[in-house]
């Protein structure tokens, strides 16, 4: 048993371990487990993974003639990548390795965000967001990049421009925006979600949460809602010129005043609430 | 087995004084207290510093000032989140009650939102002057509201018209492009507005709209 | 946690009961402003006790009851009534605060490299005097030692609840209680 034990701690550690792969140490500093992290990657690639040892660790390549600059403690650390004047649009490729329970700032120009269990702050102005799994809470914004957040937290703020929103996993309370990018949740956990487009289309598959309350909005765009069979709750469709597509033949719509539909599937409480100018509203089984 | 004099280690005394140990150590950690003076010496002792601390904070901070004064500006920021208030009960002509949907509020300001029956029924006791009166009211108060947002838009651009000779040609353009886009709506929301100033639903959208923009140029500014 | 409803609470000269209070929170749902004030000045000392506690600071506090009630505006439809409205507007209140110190943290993160606890007590100096009040020696406290003995020991969230929010692992919180209440025992001469 004691030799079982041993085996799958090291496997669990080969796991969390780093990756040579990762490229070479740049730092290393032993960290507070709930430390706050800031990071500035103009061009290329992050990579953040969330680890249980009080230490971070910084790997990756630097872009030619740029340099990692690092200051701070074992609570706090601010580091970045430096170029010259023209180090700035060279890609750096960087990983960090830092404590599950800690917190990263993580600001970029046009380089790509992937984190793995971590919390905290990621904004890049193009390029892509990709976060997954446990976090404490996390706030994503891009201008134009795409966004594809997989995670489960009890917060979740998300904003992109024209870039491709992707809400899924077990995120409970959400708010996500785009102006023109399409925006699609699969998230069956949400408890309170607030989904906001300009002209993108916005897609709901799933069924909400007992008791939840969700709103959508949408000035131009479409609104399409694609329900579980065992989906419940209260909806109220309204649009002031779009139309209101009834996908289901067995709703009986409740009275209501013009260009609103209202009607309740099953005997949940949950309320779904959908907003638009003159995008379509579309209401259709999954 | 704890020994006496071994000592109960800091967790378990902390434990011990405010009633979290878990069920499978209390007997053990209890026959240790009965055992030794010295710890538990130390857990009554912080058990009576929990004790005074929660009547000392059972009543608010001694000199607590007043509040009052505060609701004033908490109002202020609500209403400024509302684009135009958002309830119907002012100026109605209608002889039919409004018919009333909930709709969680967006961002903002949690409201009913009402839509009114267009068909506002002609022959009401009221004038026709006073439902013009009635609307120019509405408008008015759009126009109030939408200057406050058209305000900070306005800081915010100006911020980032100093920050577009440092930016990359791609990201100015995807700035312009989302703004072009928020604009559009805003510009066809307040044709709207004008055309049926008593639609909620409406100035609910343009409130919506505003504060994309706004978040849009903050966002803008932080790149 | 403890944060229940409040039975009865003077506003002016009225005496408002908590069914009053639970329709103004009904009506606030609604879109009333005129009832979210009733709600406010029922809960708006508590509010302020909670944020004042959690930052030992006065005019902070004032500035965090004014986020908390614009955001229970803001919030109030996703308030479901199964819950009592004290309880979820007092959990709201936390939450404001502990956004507001995370970000207080991180603005401040270049500038604490040090140990903070080294200037807590345990040496002669740093003992206060014994008869200042609880509030003072808080504010002695490290944040985040402060943070976790208050939800604690004060609001009466477990340690499962305070890891939750504060992202924290429950170890964690639990040894930084442990040493809140001694550095509060030793200011305190208790």
């Amino acid at each position: 048993m004691k030799r079982l034990l041993i085996l799958v701690a090291l496997i669990a550690r080969s796991a969390l371990g780093q990756s040579a792969a990762d490229g070479p140490v740049l730092r290393a500093h032993a960290f507070d487990s709930t430390g706050s992290i800031n990071l500035y990657v103009p061009a290329g690639s992050v990579r953040l993974v969330a680890w249980t040892r009080d230490s971070i660790v910084v790997r990756g390549e630097m872009a030619k003639n740029a340099r990692l600059f690092f200051g701070g403690g074992r609570q706090g650390v601010k580091m970045g990548v430096e170029g010259t004047s023209r180090g700035d649009s060279e890609p750096s490729s960087i990983v960090v390795y830092m404590p599950r329970g800690g917190r990263i700032s993580v600001r970029t120009a046009s380089a790509n965000i992937v984190g793995e269990g971590v919390s905290g702050e990621f904004y890049s102005s193009s390029g892509n967001i990709r976060l997954s799994g446990i976090a404490s809470s996390v706030e994503a914004e891009s201008m134009n990049g795409s966004l594809d957040l997989d995670l489960t937290t009890p917060w979740l703020r998300a904003r992109t421009g024209d870039g491709h929103l992707l809400v899924r996993g077990a995120p409970q309370d959400v708010d996500a925006s785009t102006i023109g990018g399409t925006l699609d949740v699969i998230a069956p956990k949400v408890m309170r979600g607030q989904f906001v487009s300009v002209s993108g289309d916005i897609h709901w598959i799933g069924s909400p949460a007992h008791g939840s309350v969700f709103d959508f909005s949408n000035h131009s765009g479409a609104v399409d809602l694609a329900l579980s069979a065992s989906a419940s709750a209260a909806f109220t469709l309204s649009s002031v010129s779009g139309p209101i597509e009834n996908g289901f033949t067995r709703i009986r719509p409740i009275a209501s005043p013009p260009r609103t539909l209202r009607f309740n599937l099953g005997d949940g409480d949950a309320h779904v609430s959908v907003r638009t100018f003159k995008g379509a509203i579309r209401v259709r089984p999954e | 087995m704890i020994e006496p004099m071994t000592h109960l280690t800091e967790d378990e005394r902390q434990a011990a004084a405010d009633g979290t140990l878990p069920a499978d150590r209390r007997a053990l950690v209890d026959a240790h207290l009965a055992a030794c003076d010295e710890c538990a010496a130390d857990v009554a002792r912080i058990a009576e510093f929990m004790k005074r601390t929660r009547e000392s904070t059972a009543s608010a901070p001694a000199g607590a000032p007043s509040l009052d004064e505060l609701w004033s500006p908490i109002r202020a920021r609500i209403e400024a989140t509302k684009v135009v208030a958002l309830d119907t009960a002012g100026p109605s002509t209608s002889t039919r009650p409004f018919l009333w949907l909930v709709a969680a509020g967006v961002a903002a300001a949690l409201v009913l939102t009402t839509f009114a029956l267009r068909a506002r029924p002609r022959d009401s006791q009221t004038s026709v002057a006073t439902q013009v009166e009635a609307d120019s009211t509405m408008l008015r108060a759009v126009a109030d509201s939408t200057r406050a947002y058209e305000a900070e838009a306005q800081i915010l651009l100006d911020r980032l018209e100093i920050q577009r000779a440092t930016m990359r040609p791609e990201a100015k353009a995807a700035i312009d492009r989302n703004l072009r886009t928020v604009d559009v709506a805003i510009a066809e929301l307040k044709d709207a507005i004008a055309r049926d100033p008593r639609n909620p639903a409406l100035r609910q959208l343009l409130a919506t709209s505003y504060r994309q923009k706004v978040e849009l140029l903050k966002r803008a500014n932080a790149g | 946690m403890n944060a229940g409803a409040p039975g009865s609470v003077r506003i002016g000269t009225a005496e408002l009961s908590s069914a009053a209070i639970a329709d103004a929170v009904r009506r606030a749902r609604q879109g009333d402003v005129d009832a979210f004030e009733i709600v406010y000045r029922a809960h708006a000392a508590r509010i302020y006790a909670l944020c004042r506690r959690m930052t030992g600071d006065d005019l902070q506090a004032r500035d965090l009851v004014q986020d908390v009630f614009v955001r229970a505006w803001e919030r109030l439809t996703t308030f479901r009534e199964q819950s009592a409205f004290s309880t979820w507007l007092h959990r709201l209140g936390v939450n404001v605060v502990l956004e507001h110190l995370r970000s207080r943290k991180r603005e401040d993160s270049r500038h604490t490299d040090a140990n903070e606890w080294l200037a807590v007590p345990g040496s002669p100096a740093a003992r206060l005097d014994t008869r200042m009040d609880l509030d003072k020696a808080l504010a002695r406290l490290p944040a985040g030692a402060r943070t976790v003995f208050l939800l604690h020991d004060i609001e009466g969230y477990s340690h499962d609840e305070i890891a939750q929010m504060t992202g924290i692992a429950p170890g964690t919180a639990r040894a930084q209680l442990w040493r809140a209440r001694r550095a509060l025992m030793g200011m305190l001469d208790a």
